[in-house]
């Protein structure tokens, strides 16, 4: 290795250097963190919203069961293809940040099976509930997360912090990436009407309609949701969905980059004057070098790929020491929970680490060059300032 | 680049020249209309009280400083020209050695020898190995500067300065650190390492100049032969 070479520096000032490293990778660990974390609260919600590319729902505001005016033209209108009436429950799952709501959809049997299949659902054991029981059927995920499986009971009546009302047994498990569940709708009418208002004469009115647009008509079906009293109903449907969550994720994202381009500045101002008191304690190396001939571009060259490698370096150790503390959480307490395991590896957390490197090399480097080019070498070889 | 033609006998040239710096206000004159000739393999000293100039001569013979009028030839080029590539040129054809001997401290014998060459490589690096053994350097080439004695630095110092077999050696006080008994020693390696490079050395001690082929003598910065 050369005399001057990054290697010979970093091997004899090893008490230098590895702090500065540490520090980049402890700030590194911290960012990351951060892009993971709210990274896997932004896949629960892809996926919460992945329902949307299927269906839109048609919610009755007022919880009276929807009325059938509504169901009669939004059932009857060209652009859509297929409803399923239905109403919906809600229990819960273990999220990072606490318990997330879990939807199910209770349907009748002759709508469960097409219904379950547009979500891309199949059954991996058990069975479909049947007609008029308490029983349901729910995503394996969800299962996992709970510690539940099939021939298990959920619902107020067995656990009451459960959210899920009554008693309901687990009859199958299904397979396909949306959260979820169903049961049958006739059951959870006849035992868990929320309001008198939901009958209508003698009819009994669901409180939701899952719709689908006919191939191309979806702009016309968001046309007649829109056009729908929003005193009577409200709609959720993919773009009503998506800009909810760009609004939350966007609100999440410019307080973490406010928090993060702290974090940087802080650190590349701190770095960026560590580097300076190294170079004032290298002052006679540098004075020497320049008197004896090496020319400033080199000695900024130097200068460059020391600070970039020790930056980089740290990076990457920041990288790797968070890749283990998320296998070791992964494997000791998400995964066992039923939670999903974090990956650090990600586009979001690298978009959150890599300015770190930049902006301290940028900012470390470019007050050491300011230096560099207003050194004399006869002032530092005479010890004149 | 200007070719002078005119002295080709001499290996590096002062003509006429004159170095200023600013004290505030004041324009203080470091070297006033100095000439020189210093030819291949010459051993030159230059004599003279502290602040008289002598550094500042070795600093305007090298090109560190740039004079404010007056011509500097190194074999008959100008080096104090505008674009005159003049880093890689004291880089390639000087060797110095300073009043402090400027280690690097973190690098060891060897290291800070080669620090001196104009390219490292396995060449650079068995001369360097030579070198410290022909200054009574052996078994200290893992040695850090601050695990050496003043006498044994100043020694890397003399081997960083000739590595590269210079044209010319600029010796600033290379005993101004060091007592007597130990300071003659020093400039007699520094004779015997330098090969064929000439030797320019500055003391205000005439005892050190003793063995030099011709002396000048600098007061308030003006140059005068002596012999």
């Amino acid at each position: 290795m050369g005399s001057l070479s990054i290697w010979t520096f970093y091997r004899n000032n090893k008490r230098k250097v590895l702090p500065v490293t540490g520090i980049v990778a402890l700030a590194i660990v911290g960012i990351a963190s951060s892009g993971v974390l709210t990274g896997s609260l932004y896949q629960d919600q892809e996926r919460e919203i992945a329902f949307f590319d299927h269906y839109a729902l048609v919610f009755s505001s007022l919880r009276m069961g929807l009325s059938e005016a509504v169901l009669e033209r939004v059932e009857g209108d060209p652009a859509v293809a297929e409803t399923v009436r239905m109403e919906y429950r809600r229990t819960y799952r273990q999220g990072l940040f606490g318990r997330e709501g879990t939807f199910i959809f209770f349907v009748s049997e002759n709508d469960q099976r097409p219904f379950a299949d547009r979500l891309g659902w199949n059954l991996v054991e058990g069975r479909w509930p049947e007609s008029g029981i308490n029983e349901i059927a729910m995503t394996q995920d969800f299962l996992r997360n709970r510690g539940l499986g099939v021939g298990d009971l959920i619902g107020q009546a067995v656990d009451e912090d459960e959210w899920l009302v009554g008693e309901w047994l687990m009859v199958g498990a299904l397979g396909g990436s949306i959260i979820g569940g169903v049961g049958d709708l006739g059951y959870l009418q006849e035992h868990f009407l929320d309001l008198p208002g939901q009958t209508e004469g003698l009819e009994i009115q669901p409180g939701l309609l899952a719709v689908v647009a006919i191939p191309g008509g979806e702009a016309e079906l968001e046309a007649l949701l829109d056009s729908l009293s929003k005193d009577e109903v409200s709609v959720l449907d993919r773009s009503r969905a998506r800009r909810n969550f760009v609004r939350l994720s966007a609100n999440i994202d410019t307080i973490l980059w406010i928090l993060n381009a702290m974090s940087i500045a802080v650190m590349a101002l701190a770095l960026g004057l560590l580097n300076v008191i190294f170079f004032m304690q290298r002052g006679n190396e540098f004075g020497l070098l320049a008197a004896i001939g090496y020319t400033k571009g080199i000695l900024m060259r130097r200068v460059f790929l020391e600070t970039t490698v020790t930056v980089i370096v740290g990076w990457v150790f920041g990288i790797l020491l968070s890749m283990a503390i998320y296998s070791t959480l992964n494997a000791v307490i998400f995964v066992p929970r039923g939670l999903e395991a974090l990956s650090v590896l990600t586009v979001r957390v690298l978009v959150f680490t890599l300015p770190v490197p930049a902006t301290v090399i940028l900012f470390g480097v470019a007050v050491v060059m300011w230096q560099l080019h207003r050194m004399d070498p006869v002032a530092i070889i005479e010890r004149r300032d | 680049m200007t070719t002078d033609t005119t002295q080709p006998e001499a290996l590096l040239r002062a003509e006429g020249i004159t170095l200023t710096y600013r004290d505030g206000s004041n324009v203080v004159y470091a070297l006033r209309e100095v000439s020189l000739d210093i030819r291949d393999g010459e051993f030159v000293g230059i004599l003279g009280p502290s602040g008289s100039g002598k550094t500042s001569l070795l600093y305007a013979l090298s090109g560190i400083r740039l004079p404010a009028t007056g011509s500097v030839y190194l074999n008959g080029q100008v080096i104090n020209s505008p674009g005159f590539p003049r880093e890689a040129v004291r880089r390639r054809s000087f060797g110095f050695i300073f009043q402090q001997y400027f280690l690097i401290n973190y690098l060891n014998v060897i290291q800070n020898i080669v620090v001196g060459a104009a390219r490292e490589n396995a060449e650079s690096r068995v001369r360097a190995r030579e070198l410290a053994a022909g200054l009574g350097l052996s078994g200290m080439e893992h040695r850090k500067p601050y695990e050496l004695s003043a006498g044994q630095r100043q020694r890397v110092a003399i081997a960083r300065a000739v590595i590269n077999e210079p044209l010319i050696v600029l010796a600033d006080e290379p005993t101004a650190n060091l007592d007597h008994a130990a300071g003659a020693p020093v400039i007699q390696l520094l004779t015997e390492n330098r090969g064929r490079s000439a030797l320019v050395v500055v003391s205000h001690d005439e005892t050190v100049l003793e063995g030099a082929d011709s002396l000048y003598r600098m007061w308030d910065g003006e140059l005068t032969r002596v012999r």
